[in-house]
């Protein structure tokens, strides 16, 4: 489904800066897993998911996506098959445009086969109601108004049905309830959990929330100088508490996890 | 007084399209478009040219076409070779002066006498002495319903997110570069419309005619939306037309009652567009500053 083979990336090359963010980084994921992404800031988290996006373009290794070498494929292409949250909820929708012209955007992912011309017909309308009814938060009566107008709650779970309104292969979350108030927090977790579960959609969640990484999902991938330097498999996920994650850190890195903004839960 | 209304209401739906197409380009893509003077004289050229060979509705035509290319130039230069927008449509600009010439065949002004205009031909179809009035009334109408019906459609609604969410607009699988494209291919097609418009009208294309032609499009539209609102794309598309009249009726009563000599009336529009976007960013720090003292 993805597989990435020795991604590396460093910034500032060729001054006294340079910093390498990612060394030799290599995982593959099945279809319909979902990773729990944890490690301390500047650990590479994010940029492993701006590799992926196609933000950033890796100086070596390999992306397959779907058997595709994705590797050197702009952003806007790779799109396509990638839907991406990020932690700024302000991100992922236009706030000058309507709730549905920015969910009508959002379907042209569905591939080339509307006509550039076309406009956005009652029947979408009607669609795009009912899968913003399902959100439950009282956007489907809200298609005509302009999306700054919503909280930061209601732009991110739009932006998580836009990202999802046509299921794609891999969901990208990075942090993407960080920004939130604990109510908004609490809700959008929970629809993402519901949408992931319900399309089946293979998906990388970066978190700094431990006991969330450890509830959520399949695998959890702690990583370290750019590298992942252990993974948790379901069966350890459900037996191990944040404590022992702490200890297997050490065990794996040699040092303690600078807990700065990471919840020990 | 009449003569007066009805000279602003002529040349203000001739002028119309740029204010339209800085719209387009300043307001909907948030890119301040220097290739417009350029182009503006780059269709007046095109256009004067054309006709003079007998083809005055061909020159039309021809002059939009020539300045969606130059619209090109300035969007290729800043998506494609990483000049920073306005030195890209200042550079773009800088090239067409020549460009410009060569159209008119190395000279700096090129004049139509007896040959036939798109007005001159349109006369004979339309009765009464308003016939220029009419067809810019026919074709303002006609740009306003493209824009209109264009920026519903789902490339035009990629547009208007370019502008407003760069990054929303990659992650929906837009490529940002080509809407900047067709963008401003459409703004300068516009804008070179106006001077082959008037062009035509005045019978003569001159090289310096469209010094300042921007600050000028700029000032129309801050006015219309002052005047009208810009709560909806309708009224967004209605103020630029608006603006461009109230801008040449301002032009024409100055002009008759000599209150501001003749000479300060570009400085004004200079102040006019400065203060507008000036006064809002002040009112802003101001409010700032007043938080800060509490």
């Amino acid at each position: 489904m993805l597989k990435c083979e020795g991604l590396k990336i460093s910034f500032d090359k060729g001054t006294a800066h340079e910093k390498t963010v990612l060394q030799d980084l290599s995982f593959e994921l099945q279809e319909g897993d979902f990773v729990t992404v944890i490690g301390e800031n500047g650990s590479g988290k994010s940029t492993l998911l701006n590799c992926l996006s196609g933000t950033y373009l890796t100086d070596s290794g390999k992306i397959l996506l779907d058997n595709e070498d994705v590797t050197l494929l702009p952003e806007y292409k790779r799109a396509r098959k990638i839907g991406r949250l990020f932690q700024d909820p302000l991100r992922g929708t236009a706030p000058h445009l309507t709730v549905a012209e920015n969910l009508a955007l959002a379907y042209l992912r569905a591939a080339g086969h509307f006509h550039p011309f076309s406009r956005i017909s009652a029947k979408d309308r009607q669609f795009f109601a009912e899968r913003l009814k399902a959100l439950d938060m009282g956007l489907e009566t809200r298609l005509d108004d302009k999306v700054g107008q919503l909280s930061g709650g209601q732009r991110q779970a739009m932006t998580l049905l836009m990202a999802t309104l046509v299921p794609p292969k891999l969901l990208l979350l990075d942090e993407h309830t960080a920004a939130l108030d604990p109510q908004a927090e609490e809700k959008v977790s929970d629809l993402t959990r519901k949408i992931v579960e319900e399309h089946h959609i293979t998906c990388l969640m970066v978190t700094h929330d431990m006991q969330r990484a450890l509830d959520t999902g399949n695998r959890t991938f702690m990583m370290a100088g750019g590298k992942i330097i252990f993974e948790l498999n379901e069966e350890e996920k459900k037996t191990l508490s944040v404590q022992d994650l702490l200890v297997r850190f050490r065990e794996a890195s040699g040092r303690n996890l600078a807990s700065d903004r990471i919840l020990l839960g | 007084m009449l003569y007066i209304l009805e000279t602003a209401l002529r040349l203000g739906l001739f002028y119309a399209p740029i204010p339209l197409a800085l719209f387009l380009s300043y307001r909907i893509l948030n890119i301040a478009d220097l290739t417009t003077d350029g182009s503006f004289v780059l269709g007046m050229a095109v256009s004067v040219s054309i006709a003079a060979l007998g083809h005055p509705f061909l020159g039309m035509l021809l002059g939009m076409a020539a300045g969606a290319l130059a619209g090109s130039v300035t969007a290729l230069l800043q998506t494609r070779g990483g000049v920073p927008s306005i030195l890209a449509g200042i550079i773009t600009n800088t090239g067409l002066y020549t460009v410009n010439l060569a159209v008119m065949g190395f000279s700096s002004n090129k004049s139509l006498l007896k040959q036939e205009t798109v007005f001159s031909l349109l006369k004979k179809l339309i009765p009464g002495e308003h016939y220029e009035i009419l067809i810019g009334l026919f074709l303002i109408a006609l740009l306003c319903l493209f824009l209109r019906f264009f920026l519903s459609t789902r490339l035009g609604l990629s547009l208007r997110a370019t502008g407003d969410n760069i990054a929303m607009i990659r992650s929906s699988s837009v490529d940002p570069d080509r809407m900047i494209l067709i963008g401003l291919c459409i703004s300068n097609s516009f804008t070179a419309l106006a001077g082959a418009l008037v062009a035509q009208m005045q019978r003569s294309a001159d090289i310096n005619a469209g010094s300042g032609i921007v600050t000028v499009g700029l000032a129309c539209l801050i006015i219309g939306e002052t005047l009208l609102g810009k709560r909806s794309l309708t009224r967004n598309i209605l103020a630029a037309v608006t603006g461009s009249l109230f801008y040449r009726l301002l032009y024409a009563l100055i002009l008759k009652t000599r209150v501001v000599p003749v000479e300060c009336l570009r400085l004004l529009t200079a102040v006019i567009v400065a203060a507008a976007i000036v006064i809002p960013y002040l009112q802003e720090q101001a409010a700032v500053r007043r938080r800060r003292e509490c």
